[in-house]
């Protein structure tokens, strides 16, 4: 067994991984978490972890693969821990007007929002994660598959959902869509 | 609806094979619907990749800063065998005298027990020399025992009874026959 101070990226290049990585991640944290502050706390976990892990990964694919999961993961637990803590603002609100929390901070309503990023803040989670797999990773069908964890099929069902529900939502905002 | 538009969007993505392509290709060229659809699929493919993101270069020095502060502590953590202990001078030194003196004792009782077992040793040599039959090797002892140059002394630990009573009676043995020389091949 490795102990902590053999860590591999003692013997491995971690700053080329970080260099040659981060882009891909970042991107697609911020497309699935919609925000930039959330985005860099979910990169910033993941190459976390990676520092963590006491076993390389066998080849710097699998690194990229493994950094995907961790930050869908991480992303998927933050939306789910979000909706709880709304479900608990809606109860709080409908005792009374004393207990109301305001729904937007002054920074949140002052921050530009994307038509894009709002139209895939609008998607369910699956659906999210394999498009922006998808376009912003550039994976194939079989590789998105092996990151969610689920089939090729399953793949090709949540992209042609997400693509049709996407342009239905970005109808109004991008002109070229019909 | 039609039966292609589920292919729709492989073709986008470039996942089905060439004959699925000319299918798809052949299909909207004809209906207006999946056409239309079509470009709508790959105008949303064109906004996603178009549409504004965070400045990545200035997040990746941002989160880089975190975390090589995490790798300096990471780096700060030495394995049991490597890691550095701090013990006062004054410890150290005593600890060294103690290891010392523990060596130099067990090194001086070692020596001891083989000087107590020299004498067995010495008789077993002779014996073991008298029995192939080299005199003159055996009768030196023998003649320096007579003489009172040297005595066989024994000794009183139980331990020595224990190990070297054969060879001290062969000892004894010995002495009897150089009492009759003649007697010896």
């Amino acid at each position: 067994m490795r102990s902590k101070s053999e860590r591999w990226w003692r013997d491995s290049d971690f700053g080329g991984i970080y260099r040659e990585l981060f882009p891909l991640i970042f991107r697609v944290a911020f497309r699935i978490a919609g925000e930039r502050g959330l985005a860099e706390d979910l990169a910033h976990e993941a190459f976390l972890r990676l520092l963590n892990r006491d076993a390389p990964l066998p080849s710097i694919d699998e690194t990229k693969y493994w950094l995907l999961r961790v930050v869908r993961n991480l992303s998927l637990n933050h939306e789910k821990r979000r909706a709880r803590e709304r479900r608990a603002v809606g109860r709080l609100e409908q005792e009374g007007p004393r207990l109301a929390v305001p729904a937007d901070t002054p920074l949140m309503q002052a921050a530009a929002r994307d038509a894009v990023q709002e139209a895939l803040n609008e998607l369910p989670h699956n659906m999210r994660s394999a498009i922006v797999l998808r376009e912003y990773a550039g994976m194939n069908y079989r590789d998105i598959a092996s990151v969610l964890g689920i089939s090729e099929g399953n793949v090709k069902v949540r992209l042609h959902r997400a693509r049709r529900q996407l342009a239905r939502l970005l109808s109004d905002g991008v002109p070229h869509v019909s | 609806m039609c039966p292609e538009r589920a292919l729709l969007s492989p073709y986008v993505d470039n996942e089905i094979g060439p004959a699925g392509a000319r299918r798809v290709e052949l299909h909207v060229a004809e209906c207006r619907s999946c056409r239309e659809q079509l470009r709508a699929y790959q105008t949303v493919s064109h906004a996603l990749l178009e549409s504004r993101e965070p400045d990545v270069s200035a997040a990746g020095d941002r989160i880089w800063r975190r975390l090589d502060t995490m790798r300096g502590a990471l780096r700060g953590q030495a394995s049991f065998w490597t890691r550095g202990v701090r013990v006062p001078a004054p410890v150290a030194v005593a600890l060294m005298a103690g290891v010392t003196l523990f060596l130099t004792s067990v090194a001086m009782w070692s020596r001891v027990n083989d000087a107590r077992l020299e004498l067995p040793a010495f008789g077993a040599a002779a014996v073991g020399a008298a029995a192939v039959g080299v005199i003159a090797a055996s009768a030196q002892p023998v003649q320096w025992l007579e003489q009172g140059a040297i005595v066989i002394q024994l000794p009183d630990e139980p331990q020595f009874i224990q190990r070297g009573m054969p060879t001290i009676l062969r000892e004894a043995e010995l002495t009897t026959v150089s009492a009759r020389p003649a007697a010896l091949p």
